[in-house]
């Protein structure tokens, strides 16, 4: 008994030490995909509970934030299945982004907008290649698809915004 | 690409704009705690256990029984009453009666139906029990019923969906707009079949993977009805959807398994062996479009940068360029430029652009497109910008009075005052703008409200129904007709009423009746709005 206790206790700090690094970007991961501070909060807890149902699975070599972050994609996905998910407008707007202490510059919005703005496909690859800063393999794994095809659709991205990463705006 | 200077800039945007997002400190002990809470210990079976799961299994047995009891208990009355809304109370206490003898209600809802009410006490209660039961529901009917139990259609077994479509044919109700569900035969392919033929298209002529395709939700249909494919009404056909709305895919196939057609997410039909030159209208460049030298150039640059090819290998290619509409493409209201890439006679890149040489898709020869319009703000994008600082909703159902069409005066003159600027200034930048767009048909007009000396809204609207009557052969429905007020020409203010057969303008001065059309479609209603009167 104290022996397991001893393991649960280990455990235990292990997962919140995990869940006070990752929590913060892995919140706007999944805000940013599923546009909507609800369902992000329960996105992350869900993420983080099947996180600690499988920590035993997690290998040494395996980096954990490609980890989680392969978890958050994949639970993100099941909620936009929901029936409910389907039914609601989900276009964001510079009002519709969460409220912060101090205003995003306008550059800032304006980039973070175009984002939340890419197709869904292309939207996911730039949060895990360039925000979770994923390398291109745990990219492709992240989103179950081929190194091909995440580069494709990283390079779509990129194109897309081309614009407002090389600092000329929309209004330029 | 830097990955490093670009991450950073995307990080510093992300972080900066979501930072309102709020950390949880509780979260790993709330986690803890919920996995801990769950944790079940596996138990053999147990004599007592199995009997009690063999009742449970009869008793979900008897309640889809008595679950379609109720469905075509309801269907009957609906036929013998007509519509829920004018059913005599008589038929509502049968109702009731009908829902806890199948098991739909039981004593817990009902506690004021007791043993004692009898004549009107009794209809009362009927009517307070279904009102609860209903609770929420705009349109009570079989179909409603249904959904009220079983979920939206899409969760309904194929074996429910048959039975409603029986229903409606039982009672005589089966409309052309209607599926004509069924059940496949033996010499049909099986559901799972079809599925796994829908995939196989999918991957033949579409650039996807099959993994991700497995990870999304699959529904199928196998139905007879009108089509767009050039299928027998009466043959029923399989249609596979694999994902849901955004995510959603979509294959047509013969009940042999003969593809007919299949789109992917945002975009329309591809016809199963089309060449995308074969639905196309070949036009010549306007001076708003981008030149063939532009077009080539930005497809050039779409190979490089989106497909990784080298210059050499671009340089080794000829690119000839084409521009036309096409239905598919950008929602065929625009044209298009598509430049093919070839070596010694052969296409091997495909590179779609929209009017203005920006890109829009590039494939490898032999793959469709599968993104189709441009990247854009819409008009719809815009207002949803600007609305909630005009205290509006995003939605424009959500506004009290639901649709745009039902909105009060002063609603649609602030939209007016809010999207007139907007619209006007889109229009000048979009040489492509439909006239069947919501925002231009609604600010096509000055929307305001009555001035004092107008003859009365009740005058106008009397008028109005007469007309609208005399038109269509029968007096609409109060509810579903719309009012406008418009002052675009400000010596002649006119009221307008619109309902989805008819519209009438009335001189707001005189009460003559200025303009009046029977419409065949319901879209018409949006021309109408948009006309000018002289």
């Amino acid at each position: 008994m104290d022996a397991n206790k001893g393991q649960d206790g280990g455990r235990e700090r292990a997962f919140t030490a995990l869940v006070e690094r990752y929590q913060t970007g892995l919140r706007r991961v999944c805000y940013a995909i599923l546009k909507d501070e609800e369902a992000a909060n329960d996105a992350v807890q869900e993420t983080f509970l099947k996180a600690y149902r499988a920590m035993d699975s997690l290998r040494e070599e395996d980096s954990e934030k490609a980890w989680l972050t392969r978890i958050a994609v994949n639970t993100c996905r099941d909620m936009r299945r929901s029936a409910w998910f389907r039914r609601v407008d989900r276009r964001v707007t510079i009002e519709d982004l969460p409220l912060a202490s101090d205003a995003p510059s306008e550059e800032n919005a304006e980039l973070a907008l175009a984002i939340l703005r890419l197709p869904r496909k292309l939207r996911e690859a730039v949060l895990l290649y360039y925000y979770q800063d994923l390398t291109l393999r745990e990219t492709a794994q992240a989103l179950g698809v081929s190194t091909g095809t995440a580069s494709k659709r990283i390079r779509s991205a990129h194109a897309r915004l081309r614009d407002l990463l090389e600092g000329r705006g929309f209004c330029e | 690409m830097n990955k490093r200077q670009d991450a950073e800039k995307i990080r510093r945007a992300l972080d900066a704009s979501l930072s309102g997002l709020q950390d949880d400190p509780w979260l790993a002990q709330r986690v803890v705690a919920a996995a801990k809470g769950e944790k079940k210990v596996k138990k053999k079976i147990s004599v007592g256990l199995a009997v009690a799961l063999v009742l449970a299994m009869l008793a979900a047995t008897a309640l889809a029984v008595g679950m379609m009891n109720y469905f075509s208990g309801f269907a009957k009355l609906e036929n013998e009453y007509g519509e829920y809304e004018q059913w005599p109370g008589s038929a509502k206490v049968q109702l009731v009666e009908l829902m806890l003898e199948c098991g739909m209600l039981n004593d817990e809802d009902t506690p004021q139906w007791t043993d004692d009410l009898t004549g009107e006490a009794k209809e009362a209660a009927a009517e307070e029990i279904l009102g609860a039961y209903f609770d929420g529901m705009i349109y009570v009917d079989t179909y409603n019923a249904m959904v009220r139990v079983l979920g939206p259609i899409e969760q309904w077994t194929d074996e429910q969906r048959v039975m409603y479509t029986e229903l409606l044919e039982k009672y005589g109700k089966l409309t052309d707009s209607w599926p004509v569900f069924q059940l496949p035969g033996k010499d049909d392919l099986t559901r799972e079949q079809a599925v796994e033929r829908a995939k196989e298209a999918l991957l033949n002529v579409f650039s996807l993977d099959a993994e991700y395709l497995d990870s999304l939700p699959v529904d199928a249909l196998f139905r007879a009805e009108i089509n767009e494919f050039g299928l027998p009404e009466d043959e029923p056909f399989w249609t596979v959807e694999i994902g849901y709305g955004d995510t959603g895919h979509w294959v047509h196939m013969k009940r042999n398994g003969e593809i007919v057609a299949l789109s992917v997410p945002g975009s329309s039909y591809v016809y199963w062996g089309e060449d995308i030159l074969d639905r196309a209208k070949i036009v010549e460049p306007d001076e708003h479009d981008a030149t063939r030298e532009e077009a080539i150039a930005n497809a050039r640059h779409s190979l490089t940068e989106v497909m990784n090819l080298s210059s050499d290998d671009v340089d080794a290619m000829t690119a000839t360029a084409q521009f036309f509409y096409h239905e598919r493409y950008a929602h065929g209201n625009e044209p298009i430029w598509l430049v093919n890439w070839s070596r010694d006679g052969e296409i091997l890149y495909r590179v779609l652009l929209g009017y203005d040489g920006s890109p829009i898709d590039v494939e490898p020869s032999g793959k469709q497109f599968d993104v189709t319009n441009r990247t854009e703000l819409t008009l719809g994008d815009l207002w949803r910008e600007q609305c909630e600082g005009f205290g509006f909703n995003a939605a424009l159902d959500d506004r009290a009075g639901g649709f745009y069409y039902w909105w009060s005066l002063e609603d649609k003159a602030r939209l007016y005052e809010v999207m007139a600027p907007i619209v006007a200034e889109y229009a000048a930048t979009h040489p492509y703008l439909s006239e069947n767009e919501p925002y231009w048909q609604w600010t096509r007009n000055v929307s305001s409200i009555p001035a004092n000396n107008a003859i009365s809204q009740e005058a106008a609207f009397s008028t109005a129904m007469e007309a609208m009557t005399e038109i269509v052969g029968e007096r609409p429905d109060i509810s579903q007709v719309g009012v406008f007020y418009y002052t675009t020409k400000s010596e002649r203010p006119e009221w307008r009423f619109a309902y989805r057969l008819a519209g009438v303008a009335i001189d707001a001065n005189s009460g003559d009746i200025l303009f009046q059309k029977e419409f065949s479609q319901s879209y018409d209603i949006g021309d109408f709005l948009a006309e000018i009167i002289p």
